[in-house]
């Protein structure tokens, strides 16, 4: 091999190693340029029913849907983007960086894609005669990371009103 | 070898030329691989949140903000304002609630990748959101 080829060669891998590398840094990017570009175009939004049925669902007595829809919005703001939001039907999808892996949860994939606001989290707030009804769909576990946050919340809301105010407000 | 060499001399300009013009370049935006910066705001205003509703979408509007969602009985907005260079996308989620006492409290929370150019957004908007609630131009609807 020749002087030239050789250095074809070494240009040819640090060409690869320079531009390459910055594919694999790019992860995010490319989720979220994927994820905000393209999938939420194509975001599917869930029906009341589809989510009743195959959510997820925690229970918070004495609480009002209103209350609880409000005190859930600041929660995923907090923790995320909101996207898709409809009070009178009380569906609600966000896109966060909750995710959990909790016991028999291991394999969750979460090792290559677990990029920031990498979950997406369908949900339906309801009102029962025992209180507001919260049904969670995710595409990775949260485990019970959201309904504690917004226990919190509905209690910051009830002890310190000034700080929480949609917590209290009917 | 000898004959091999015409062919590689220009392939090996070529791939110098390339290496040079692509170091060159301006560099493209690329997040580092931590976490998304959120950044989150919020003001209160006395105006009642109708008048700070239309305001608000007036300003995103005018800002170039893309509407994606809104969602008026929670006074929820999501907005996307595009990238420029060197500043990543930014996806803005506004919430606007009535004050207890009167007035409106507007929650900005704006993400992008690297929290780049967040505070600018952010003042941009509420300079402008002022500005309007100041003289009275609460947007033309």
């Amino acid at each position: 091999m020749g002087p030239a080829r050789i250095a074809c060669l070494v240009l040819a891998l640090g060409w690869a190693a320079v531009f390459g590398a910055d594919k694999k840094q790019g992860g995010p990017v490319q989720d979220l340029t994927r994820l905000f570009e393209n999938r939420l175009e194509r975001i599917s939004i869930p029906t009341a029913e589809f989510l009743r049925e195959r959510g997820q669902v925690h229970a918070y007595p004495g609480v009002t849907k209103e209350q609880a829809w409000n005190s859930l919005i600041k929660v995923l703001i907090q923790n995320g983007i909101i996207v898709h939001s409809d009070r009178a039907a009380g569906v609600m999808v966000a896109v966060t960086h909750l995710v959990t892996r909790g016991p028999g949860q291991e394999a969750a994939p979460l090792a290559g894609d677990a990029t920031p606001l990498c979950n997406t989290l369908d949900l339906l707030v309801t009102e029962e005669a025992a209180g507001a009804r919260v049904y969670l769909k995710a595409d990775k576990p949260v485990n019970r990371v959201l309904f504690d946050k917004l226990s919190v919340q509905l209690e910051a809301g009830s002890r310190w009103p000034y700080l929480a105010p949609s917590g209290t407000r009917d | 070898m000898n004959r091999a060499r015409p062919v590689l001399r220009p392939a090996l300009a070529g791939l110098i030329l390339l290496t040079l013009g692509a170091l060159a370049a301006p560099a493209q935006q690329r997040p580092p691989a931590g976490d998304m910066v959120p950044l989150i705001v919020d003001r209160p205003y006395p105006a009642d949140i109708t008048a700070a509703w239309t305001a608000a979408e007036a300003v995103v509007r005018d800002g170039g903000g893309r509407v994606r969602m809104v969602d008026r009985d929670s006074g929820l907005m999501f907005y996307s304002l595009p990238a420029a260079p060197p500043a990543a996308p930014v996806y803005v989620n506004l919430l606007l609630e009535p004050e207890p006492g009167g007035g409106t409290r507007i929650y900005f929370v704006a993400h992008n990748w690297d929290g780049r150019c967040l505070d600018p957004v952010e003042q941009d908007f509420f300079g402008r959101l002022e500005q309007r609630l100041a003289g009275g131009d609460y947007g033309t609807r």
